[in-house]
Parts: C-alpha cells; sequence; structure tokens
C-alpha cells in the first residue's frame, strides 16, 4: 500500500499546476527594456552653413538687404563708383601734339564711404577686414601708364579731426591695352574704418600718336574707379538671449514612459561666433477645459542649460563637446511638440579671422543618445 | 571535464534504466523471436521553464521583461545558452528472430523528428539592461528541426556465457530538415558604434516548394517554385548503434550503449549563408534638407536595407550536406538481492548530446521487481542536468503479449491546462506493445 502511495505521489507532485501561472487569466504584454540604459548612435549631422540654415528658415533674403554676399560666401560691404571718365576722342582734342607723349593730368577726386560702415554698426557688426582699390581702364590697343595719389582718412569725431590712415602715391603704373580692372592701387587695414577717400594729382602718361594707330580706341574712354570692400565680423555680444522657437516637432514619447534621455555630440564649429543656449524648454501640448489645444513649456522637464559652442574661424574650427539631459521631474517623458531655446550670442575674443562667412560650417559629430531607466513598450 | 566525468559515472552504474534505451546487445539473450507494433516515444528537455520567462505579480502574469521584475530576479533564472529540445519516436513495426547461429536478428522500420532551439542568455540581458557590458557572443543562437525514417538491422550475440555484444546498422531517410545555426555571431554596442559580425547559415530541405532568389542572389520567401514535395527524401544516412551486457556473476549486469552514431546527408534545396560585418555609426552627413521626419525615414529605410544585406542569406549550394542526428550513450547495472531474485536494485546513466544544443546527462538508482512472464515493475529517481528526475515503468505479459509503458519526469510543476514545465526539467513517455514468438 505504500508502495503505491509512492508511486501515485511521484506521478502526481511533478504534475501540480500553480494557479499563479493560470494562462487564462492573460499575461501582461508591457515590457520595459534596457532598464540599465541603452546607448544608440545617431550619425552626424553637417556640415551645415548659416546660408543653409537661413535659407531654410527664410531669414536669407532679409539679411540680403543689409549686406552682400562675396564669391567667397563672406559678408561684406561694398561700394564701387568712377573716379575719373573721360573719351579719348575728347582728350586727343585738347592736346597740343598728338604726335608726341604727353602726361595728362586728370581732375582730383574725394568721396566717403562712412554711410555704410556707420549703418553696419547699428546692426553690432564690425569691420575686419578692409580693402580699398583703385583700378583703372585702357580702351586703346597700345599700353599706358597712371600716377595719382590716394588719401583715405577716417570719419572726424566730435571736435576731432579725420585721421589720415593710408596716404599712398602711385607712379606711372602701366596699365595694359584693352585692360578693364588693372589695379592702380591696393590697400588693406584691419584698423578704424574707412570713411573719406581722395583720389589726386593723376596723370594718364599717353604714347604718342594714339588715335593714328588705333583710331577705333577714340571712341572708347580711359575710366579710374575705386572698390571698397570690407568683410563683417560680430563687433559685440548680443546684448539680450534670443528666443527660438521649433515648434513643428512630434516626438511621441509618452507611450515609451522614458525617465531620462541624454544627447552627446561634439560641435565642430567655424562660425566666428560664441553661441551660448541659456535655457532649453520642452513644448508639450496642453488642452483646456474647454477643449482647446495649446503648445507651451513643460515645467516637469529639465533640460541641462548653459551650454556652449566655441567661436571658430574658416579652415580652423573650435570642436565643443556638447551634452543635453533631459530629465522628467516626475513621471516620464510627455510627447514633445516642440523646443524654446534661449540662447546669447557672443563675439569671439582674441586675435585671429572673425570674418563672417555663409559658407562657414558647422557639424554635430559623433551624436549619440543615452536613455536611463529604460523604454516601455505596450503589447509587445 | 565536466561532461567527461558523468560520462565515465555513468558508465559504472547500474540501473533499471532510461527507457527505450534500446542497448542491442540485450536481444542476445532472447530465446524465441517478437514482434513489435506501434511504440512511441516522446521526450521533451528544457533547461529553463516557464517560470524563468513569466512571473506571477498579484493579480496577473507578467514577463521577465516586465518593470516589476528586477533584473537579478530575471536574468537570474536564466541559464547561459537557454534551449529546449524534443524527440518524437515511432517505431512502426519491429521483428526479431532468433537464427539458426548464436546470434538474434531484428528489423525495425520507424521514424523520428527532433526540433530545438537554442536562445544565449545575452540576447535576453541585452533585452533587459541594455548595451552597457558590449560586447556580446551571440553565437549560441540555433533552431533546428528534421523528420527522418529509420529501417535498421540489428545483430546480437553472446560471446561466452557471461557477455553479449549486439549492433545495429540503420539506413536513414531525410524527409525534412530546418537548420539554422549561428557559428559566429559577434555584437558590439557602444555609444559610438553598433557592429555585429555574423556568420550564419540557414538550410531547408526542398521536400516543399523551392525557394526563390532575388536579384541580389538572396533567398525570396516570397517567391517559391516547383511542386510541394513535402514527405518526399531529400536525404539519406547512417547510423550505429553498439552495445555489450556484461553478466560476471549471477544476479549481477553490467550493460552500455552507444545509440545513433552517425547522421544524414541531406540534399538541402534552400540553402542560404549569412556572412560579413556590418558597422552603424549613426545616419552620417545629415544636410539641412534631409533634416525632416521623411527624409530621415528614408535613410534609415536604406540603412535597414544595408543591414540586410549582410543578414539576409544568400542562396548558396546545399546539395549534400551532412548533419549528425542526436547522440545518446547510455550505461545500466542491476543486482538482484540474493534473498529475493525478483527484486533487483537498479543504477543508470546516460548523456545526449545533438550538435551543442540541450546536451543533457542524468544518473539514477531505483528498483524493480521482475516476475517473468507475468509482470515487471520498477521506480527510479536520481540528478540530472536539470535537477532531480525519477520514472515508473513497467510491463504487463498476458498470453503471448506483452504491453509496457514507462514515464519519466523532472520536478516544479506545470501551467494548468497546458503541461509546460514551470523548471528546467527532462520527460519521457513510452508506450509499446510486443507479441513474444516463444
Amino acid at each position: 500500500m505504500k508502495l503505491k502511495l509512492l508511486v501515485l505521489a511521484l506521478i502526481l507532485v511533478p504534475a501540480c499546476t500553480h494557479d499563479a501561472y493560470d494562462l487564462s487569466r492573460g499575461i501582461d504584454k508591457e515590457v520595459t527594456l534596457f532598464t540599465d540604459q541603452v546607448s544608440l548612435p545617431l550619425g552626424d549631422v553637417g556640415p551645415l552653413t548659416p546660408k543653409s540654415l537661413l535659407d531654410k528658415s527664410g531669414l536669407g533674403d532679409m539679411l540680403k538687404d543689409f549686406v552682400n554676399e562675396d564669391e567667397d560666401g563672406y559678408l561684406v560691404i561694398e561700394k564701387e563708383e568712377p573716379v575719373y571718365s573721360n573719351h579719348v576722342m575728347l582728350i586727343a582734342f585738347f592736346l597740343p601734339d598728338q604726335s608726341v607723349p604727353v602726361d595728362f593730368p586728370a581732375d582730383a577726386w574725394s568721396g566717403n564711404l562712412g554711410t555704410t560702415a556707420s549703418s553696419v554698426s547699428s546692426l553690432g557688426l564690425s569691420l575686419a577686414r578692409q580693402e580699398f582699390t583703385v583700378k583703372a581702364k585702357n580702351p586703346l590697343t597700345e599700353e599706358i601708364a597712371v600716377s595719382g595719389k590716394l588719401t583715405v582718412s577716417s570719419q572726424p569725431d566730435g571736435d576731432d579731426p579725420a585721421e589720415t590712415l593710408i596716404c599712398r602715391e602711385f607712379s606711372r603704373v602701366k596699365v595694359d591695352a584693352g585692360a578693364d580692372g588693372e589695379i592702380l592701387s591696393e590697400e588693406r587695414s584691419s584698423g578704424k574704418p574707412f570713411f573719406g577717400c581722395r583720389v589726386e594729382n593723376i596723370f594718364l602718361h599717353l604714347p604718342a600718336s594714339m588715335l593714328e594707330k588705333d583710331p577705333l580706341g577714340g571712341l572708347g574712354a580711359f575710366v579710374l574707379s575705386y572698390h571698397y570692400k570690407s568683410y563683417l565680423a560680430l563687433a559685440s555680444d548680443f546684448p539680450e538671449s534670443l528666443p527660438f522657437d521649433i515648434s513643428d516637432l512630434d516626438i511621441p514619447l509618452a507611450r515609451y514612459r522614458v525617465k531620462e534621455a541624454r544627447i552627446c555630440t561634439e560641435v565642430s564649429s567655424e562660425i566666428p561666433v560664441t553661441l551660448v543656449v541659456d535655457n532649453v524648454q520642452v513644448l508639450v501640448k496642453q488642452t483646456d477645459d474647454d477643449g482647446n489645444e495649446s503648445i507651451v513649456p513643460s515645467e516637469d522637464i529639465s533640460v541641462t542649460p548653459g551650454i556652449t559652442i566655441q567661436s571658430g574661424c574658416t579652415g580652423t574650427p573650435a570642436v565643443s563637446p556638447l551634452e543635453i539631459e533631459i530629465k522628467a521631474q516626475e513621471g516620464t517623458i510627455p510627447d514633445i511638440s516642440g523646443l524654446r531655446l534661449s540662447f546669447s550670442i557672443k563675439a569671439p575674443t582674441g586675435s585671429g579671422d572673425h570674418r563672417l562667412g555663409m559658407n562657414q560650417t558647422i557639424s554635430f559629430n559623433n551624436l549619440r543618445a543615452t536613455v536611463s531607466g529604460g523604454i516601455t513598450i505596450q503589447g509587445l | 571535464m565536466k561532461k567527461i566525468l558523468i560520462l565515465i559515472l555513468a558508465a559504472f552504474v547500474a540501473a533499471t534504466g532510461a527507457l527505450a534505451q534500446g542497448n542491442p546487445a540485450e536481444n542476445a539473450a532472447l530465446a524465441g523471436g517478437f514482434v513489435r507494433i506501434g511504440e512511441f516515444q516522446s521526450i521533451s528537455r528544457n533547461n529553463v521553464g516557464a517560470s524563468s520567462f513569466l512571473f506571477p505579480r498579484e493579480d496577473k502574469l507578467v514577463t521577465g521583461l516586465h518593470s516589476s521584475v528586477s533584473s537579478e530576479e530575471f536574468l537570474g533564472g536564466l541559464q547561459a545558452v537557454n534551449s529546449m529540445y524534443n524527440q518524437i519516436g515511432y517505431n512502426l513495426v519491429s521483428y526479431g528472430w532468433k537464427g539458426s547461429g548464436p546470434g538474434f536478428h531484428t528489423i525495425e522500420l520507424g521514424a523520428k523528428v527532433n526540433y530545438g532551439l537554442s536562445i544565449p542568455k545575452e540576447i535576453f540581458h541585452i533585452l533587459k539592461n541594455g548595451t552597457a557590458q558590449s560586447p556580446y557572443d551571440l553565437s549560441a543562437l540555433r533552431a533546428f528541426g528534421n523528420v527522418y525514417g529509420e529501417i535498421a538491422y540489428g545483430y546480437a550475440v553472446p560471446l561466452g556465457d557471461n557477455f553479449s555484444l549486439g549492433g545495429r546498422v540503420k539506413l536513414l531517410v531525410g524527409l525534412n530538415s530546418v537548420n539554422l545555426f549561428a557559428r559566429q555571431f559577434n555584437l558590439t554596442t557602444t555609444e559610438d558604434r553598433y557592429e555585429f559580425d555574423l556568420h550564419a547559415f540557414l538550410d531547408i530541405t526542398n521536400g516543399s516548394k523551392k525557394i526563390g532568389t532575388d536579384e541580389a542572389g538572396c533567398l525570396d520567401y516570397t517567391s517559391f517554385s516547383g511542386k510541394g514535395k513535402l514527405g518526399a527524401p531529400t536525404g539519406g544516412g547512417l547510423a550505429l548503434d553498439l552495445g555489450f551486457v556484461w553478466r560476471p556473476f549471477d544476479g549481477f549486469s553490467l550493460s552500455a550503449s552507444l545509440q545513433d552514431l552517425g547522421g544524414i546527408i541531406w540534399y538541402y534545396g534552400n540553402a542560404g549563408l549569412s556572412s560579413g560585418t556590418y558597422s552603424f555609426e549613426g545616419l552620417k552627413g545629415l544636410t539641412t534638407d534631409e533634416l525632416s521626419q521623411e527624409k530621415i525615414m528614408e535613410r534609415l529605410k536604406a540603412t535597414g536595407e544595408e543591414v540586410l544585406g549582410v543578414i539576409k542569406p544568400r542562396a548558396v549550394d546545399g546539395r549534400f550536406k551532412f548533419r549528425s542526428i542526436p547522440l545518446t550513450a547510455s550505461a545500466a547495472a542491476s543486482y538482484a538481492m540474493p534473498f529475493w531474485k525478483n527484486l533487483s536494485l537498479d543504477a543508470s546513466g546516460l548523456y545526449t548530446g545533438y550538435s551543442w544544443c540541450a546536451p543533457y546527462w542524468e544518473a539514477r538508482c531505483g528498483l524493480s521487481l521482475d516476475f517473468p512472464g507475468a509482470f515487471h515493475i520498477g521506480a527510479n529517481a536520481g540528478t540530472g542536468a536539470y535537477g532531480f528526475v525519477y520514472g515508473v515503468k513497467g510491463s504487463l505479459e498476458f498470453l503471448s503479449f506483452r504491453l509496457y509503458a514507462g514515464y519519466e519526469n523532472g520536478i516544479g510543476g506545470v501551467i494548468p491546462y497546458e503541461g509546460t514545465p514551470l523548471k528546467a526539467n527532462n520527460k519521457t513517455i513510452l508506450v509499446g506493445l510486443t507479441y513474444l514468438i516463444k
């Protein structure tokens, strides 16, 4: 009898069912994955250029109203106008003897550039580098030479008179036959803004019998002109923090019950401006009692402030590590409808090339995300 | 080393033994012949149970990935390689007869189904905890299944008064086989890069329709050609059973056998190889124009296709690939009590392995009562790779018929109505009927 009971017990005991595992009650299919943390490489964004960013935001056209962009993409102010222009035929008419070479005097010219330079300073910009060029056009089929004196001065400041910044004589600079834009004098400066300019003591050194040798050249004109070009840089820190909303996001995070996420990257910037993100607010949708939907900053999510992207310059980018931590104070991160960034723009410090360019690049390299605390999925 | 020690130990232990060991030398002692019809054997082994994946919480069940289940609780209940293995054997008919010589001959006809799955713990570790403990070796990932028929001829012969030797040659007819095997699967997950190194093959016999290939030469599971030939032979092979029985003195016997030593050369009509490395460092060089959800999704899709390019099996020549069948080594000993010869003290041990999927060993001791010509009953208990095991078996003779059955199991309970074991378990059921020719 005991043997039978033992055999029966051995058969039945392992076959015991555990009601706690009764599948007919269903299985909760909610799972929380990666409870410690999961890291995911996101990739690289860029190189992005101010031009592409401004064009995307529609601000590019607005900027064109104030400043120009040169062939290399640098932001510049430029001015060009003739200093002297006279037809060959007219000059020849006044020559006493066309059969010999002659030094023909031209009228002096004065002008100023100050209006344009002062307009950019009101935008918080400065002139990083200035170039002033005097050029000549020779319509003849024979070489000529030009002499003269260039004087560039600063703007008078109250009782202080204008300061002479450049005083340069150019003597018998050859202008090739048919040349259009032969440089007579080229000046560069990173100092005070150019304001007044004067070209005087101008002499055209003309060849003998120029109309006999080139009758058609008489239809053209000798032209002297100047070209002023100034590269722009950020002059000073922007006085106020600028708000910038990214409002077209639709990141459905709520369902995943994420508590904390960190995004890291190395920002490589050629832009000679230091960007400081003072504050980041996460925008979420809110529905009031009447059912009206609005997008408001979430009070429950903190985002690491004080992100700084150092200034660089063309060809020598500055690399700044950047880390953004998004953390839910209570509960989990909701659906994100947008971001509101407050950022400051600071002028570059120290020496170096501070020219602002629309083709300067900013890249977000090695972007990676780390989610801590798990990702919850319903019904896996 | 541990396995070798267990095998040596098992070889020297005696027992009533596991069911259906089929030591071919046992037949040498038979005086008459027999006809066996419809023996059915089911073996089910899993080194983790349902309770490793399901956890009761208040009035519901949750999975190990639920937030209420700690990492230690879930992963602590898993094995380094989590596997299940099932074998169903059906012996259609066997015939044994005493030849004119000293030996005993048998002819058997049957079929077997094997299937199993192995999943490395690292996969659950990644899902539960995340990717902080990179790198991961997922090479133990494996899934397989095969069906084959057996036509066997056995011969057992006594060598002297105390020793018998037996052997069985099996002609194997492969019917269908699926084999997914990751020879190398390394995954590295860092903040900067996800990288995997994969060398895996997938073989499917062409018993069913032929799988087509896409333009890249990869198996295309949406494209089939040919007529379905499920059940048609697609492989052939040989296997051997060898065994001996030694009775050094009256009342004591020691036996050992090696079964299913061999395999099948399959003609895999659909064979694929996934091989290569892939490194994902995120989406590179996203431009301003691409910073939109639609464009990013396009890039992600392209990345997915690159990954598929490595994972997707490329069609390769699958003709004549050899695959071994599950091998079993067993030993048994029995000692009849001097004071009552019908009562025996038994011990047994066995080891089964199949391509590193669910290797299993066990050792048992037991008692059996044997009344020749009437009935036999035995019970045993012991320990194995999955913990405590026990078994009962018995046979009943009436006229010339012998009906026999056996049941082996572990402990730990099952899921209600389902029968799925909650703990690691080995379960074997055997039922058969033999007509004894006297």
